[in-house]
């Protein structure tokens, strides 16, 4: 678990002597196994405080734990080999080989070599890239989807059981980005690791997060499930940052084949179980009825799916 | 491109190419390449700047015989011009033969520019003429050239101001290299520190090589004057001394603007990695940030390498040698054969030390990725 305690993060303008606060008696634990995303506007300070779990940014005030330690009782370079780090502009060493980027930490940490090599090779293979293929390759040589791929293995390699991400998908264009987040959401299913994940993309937050916390100006403005966020803002803040369409953008994140439900299909227009709900939804308008079939890959309908099933979504 | 090669060459075939003298300072008489030859010229010529509309794939092959025919008329045609005449008669290349030399760089230089599409052949087709000029000076075909009678009498004294033209350059590299690396890596942590080192290595930039030269002079025949230890190590206000420093000090320039550029040009990104994998800043530094900065810092050593080729040449005149002994003698006796003893060479060194360095840069862009 890690939690914060009234962090704060000042800076003093060096001209006026004004101190301004990115980040003000911000409290907030992060669930074990569990992926938060931390979503708000530009400048909320939301990647200061990521950046501050790892300290790559000190804290002028409140205290992190990380587990049962003080963040500061550690030297920042222990802590931070301690922690998974994938940063928005991806990173990776463009001098090193796929594999020796992926290598970079267990090195730092003096593994030896045959554990290196095969946890390498590992990792390859559980974020979707043939390690036969890759482990070689240049950064230079893979595609923007592949590169953020060896960015999540690299943080992953210590097997880290916290992970911090900084708007790990932000440079992938969209259907890299769909791809990529379905992987991970699936890589995160069996790892279970304790996922930070900063991002100012509302659809990435629904879809991702097991828990948004969502900042506005240095402070928290709400935190809990999406559902939580989305049906209860407990702030105007919340409610206009989410948009009136923010069911929707809900609805974008879940694939009809997990709201469909057994029933009688005869007559209906046919949908694929792994469009979204509110692509269901557009056909539900389009086509005016309130009830979908939903086939499942093979082309047969495995159940049906009602305006009243997305209600409850 | 082509046809600004095919160009001084087909109006050099009009021009005088070797120029005969009884001896190495009279005047003499200027001779034309036989015209059936020079036909040759302008039919091979056409031929290679044809070949880059008509036929693209001959025209690396065709501008190197192109050049190489220039550099085998100039063997050919000084034996020619000498045979009969007395020992201390010489044949010096005259403006025809550097207009087709010119012109000849030209055509090879487009060809080879065009052939970078065509594949690996048409590329090392573009550079034949090297090894035919390597084989021809081999074999002795330039014996008779005024240049080559010339060499053959300073033959010992050339080896060693080739040597120091070069013991020179390389010092003076190495001691940049010692004192701009340090303080490359301190100026792009520091914006005050690089403001101050970069405005001052500039400031000595500005000075005329010569000027540079002469006021290092008075103190350093004054520091050898009063510390004996310095002046037993064979510090002194002419000499090795003044030269090397001054040379030093020009290379550090380059050394220390593209040290701070290359490693300040290191992709944020790949350092904060570094610092959130938990990289302390020492590995940081030699892991991530050096290795990345290395080829654009590696292009200020070539740019110091070329510049300080030049600045050689000039410390002949505080005594410290080099090639610019020939140049210098060659100047004071009117003996344009020496001049070109020392300046050809120079020139060439300066070509060779660029290529030389340019290939290490690409490789290890290659090897370290691009930045």
């Amino acid at each position: 678990m890690i939690e914060l305690r009234h962090l704060e993060k000042r800076y003093d303008d060096p001209v006026t002597g004004q101190p301004f606060y990115a980040v003000r008696d911000l409290s907030l634990s992060f669930p074990d196994g569990e992926i938060t995303a931390l979503l708000g506007p530009s400048g909320c300070g939301k990647t200061t405080t990521l950046r501050m779990i790892n300290r790559l940014i000190e804290p002028t005030g409140g205290q992190i734990l990380i587990g049962e330690h003080d963040a500061q009782s550690l030297r920042p370079e222990e802590l931070r080999r301690q922690v998974g780090y994938v940063i928005q502009q991806i990173g990776l060493f463009p001098h090193l080989s796929v594999a020796q980027n992926v290598a970079t930490v267990p090195e730092l940490l003096g593994w030896p070599k045959s554990k290196v090599q095969a946890r390498v090779r590992e990792l390859l293979a559980l974020v979707g890239l043939e390690p036969d293929l890759f482990a070689g390759k240049r950064p230079s040589e893979l595609s923007g989807g592949q590169q953020q791929r060896v960015g999540v293995a690299r943080a992953l390699a210590a097997d880290p059981p916290v992970l911090l991400m900084d708007e790990p998908f932000g440079a992938l264009d969209p259907l890299a980005r769909d791809k990529l987040q379905e992987a991970f959401r699936d890589i995160q299913q069996n790892l279970k690791k304790t996922i930070v994940m900063v991002t100012h993309d509302i659809d990435e937050a629904l879809k991702l997060g097991d828990k948004v916390a969502l900042m506005g100006a240095g402070a928290l403005e709400q935190f809990g499930t999406p559902d939580d966020l989305v049906r209860r803002p407990v702030s105007e803040f919340v409610r206009q940052f989410l948009g009136e369409d923010a069911l929707l953008r809900q609805l974008a994140g879940v694939p009809a084949g997990r709201l469909a439900r057994p029933g009688d299909a005869h007559g209906l227009p046919q949908i694929s179980q792994d469009l979204n709900a509110r692509s269901a939804l557009s056909v539900m308008l389009r086509e005016r009825v309130d009830t979908l079939a939903v086939t499942d890959e093979s082309g047969q309908v495995s159940g049906v799916l009602s305006w009243s099933d997305l209600e409850r979504a | 491109m082509l046809w600004l090669g095919a160009a001084p060459m087909l109006t050099s075939l009009l021009l005088p190419w070797v120029l005969l003298r009884p001896n190495r300072l009279a005047a003499g008489e200027f001779l034309r390449l036989p015209g059936a030859q020079a036909a040759l010229g302008a039919l091979l010529v056409m031929a290679a700047a044809l070949s880059g509309r008509f036929l693209p794939r001959a025209a690396p092959l065709l501008a190197s015989l192109s050049l190489l025919t220039g550099l085998w008329w100039l063997g050919a045609q000084t034996t020619t011009a000498l045979t009969g005449q007395a020992t201390f008669a010489r044949a010096s290349a005259s403006s025809g033969l550097w207009l087709w030399l010119l012109g000849g760089g030209i055509l090879v230089y487009g060809a080879g520019l065009a052939a970078r599409g065509m594949g690996r052949l048409q590329v090392l087709l573009a550079w034949l003429w090297l090894p035919g000029l390597v084989l021809l000076a081999l074999i002795g075909h330039f014996a008779d050239w005024s240049v080559i009678a010339e060499y053959r009498v300073q033959r010992s004294r050339f080896g060693q101001e080739l040597g120091q033209h070069l013991k020179l350059i390389l010092s003076a590299l190495g001691l940049a290299a010692v004192i701009g690396a340090p303080l490359a890596v301190w100026a792009s942590r520091n914006a005050r520190v690089s403001g101050v080192v970069l405005g001052l290595a500039g400031g000595v930039q500005t000075v005329p090589s010569l000027a540079l030269l002469g006021m290092l002079i008075a103190p350093l025949s004054w520091l050898a004057n009063h510390l004996p230890a310095l002046r037993s190590l064979g510090v002194s206000g002419i000499g090795t001394a003044p030269a090397l420093s001054a040379m030093t000090l020009y290379a550090l320039l380059p050394v220390l603007r593209n040290g701070v550029v290359a490693l300040r040009g290191v992709s944020p990104g790949a350092l904060d990695a570094a610092r959130g994998m938990g990289m302390t800043d020492n590995q940081r530094f030699w892991r991530v940030q050096l290795p990345l900065a290395l080829p654009v810092w590696l292009s200020g050593f070539r740019q110091a390498a070329v510049m300080l080729v030049g600045v050689a040449s000039v410390a002949q005149l505080i005594g410290a040698g080099g090639l610019g002994y020939f140049i210098f003698s060659g100047l004071q006796s009117g003996a344009a054969d020496l001049i070109l003893l020392g300046a050809v060479p120079a020139a060439l060194l300066a070509i060779g030390l660029d290529a030389l360095l340019r290939g290490l840069e690409a490789l290890l862009g290659s090897k370290l990725g691009k930045v």
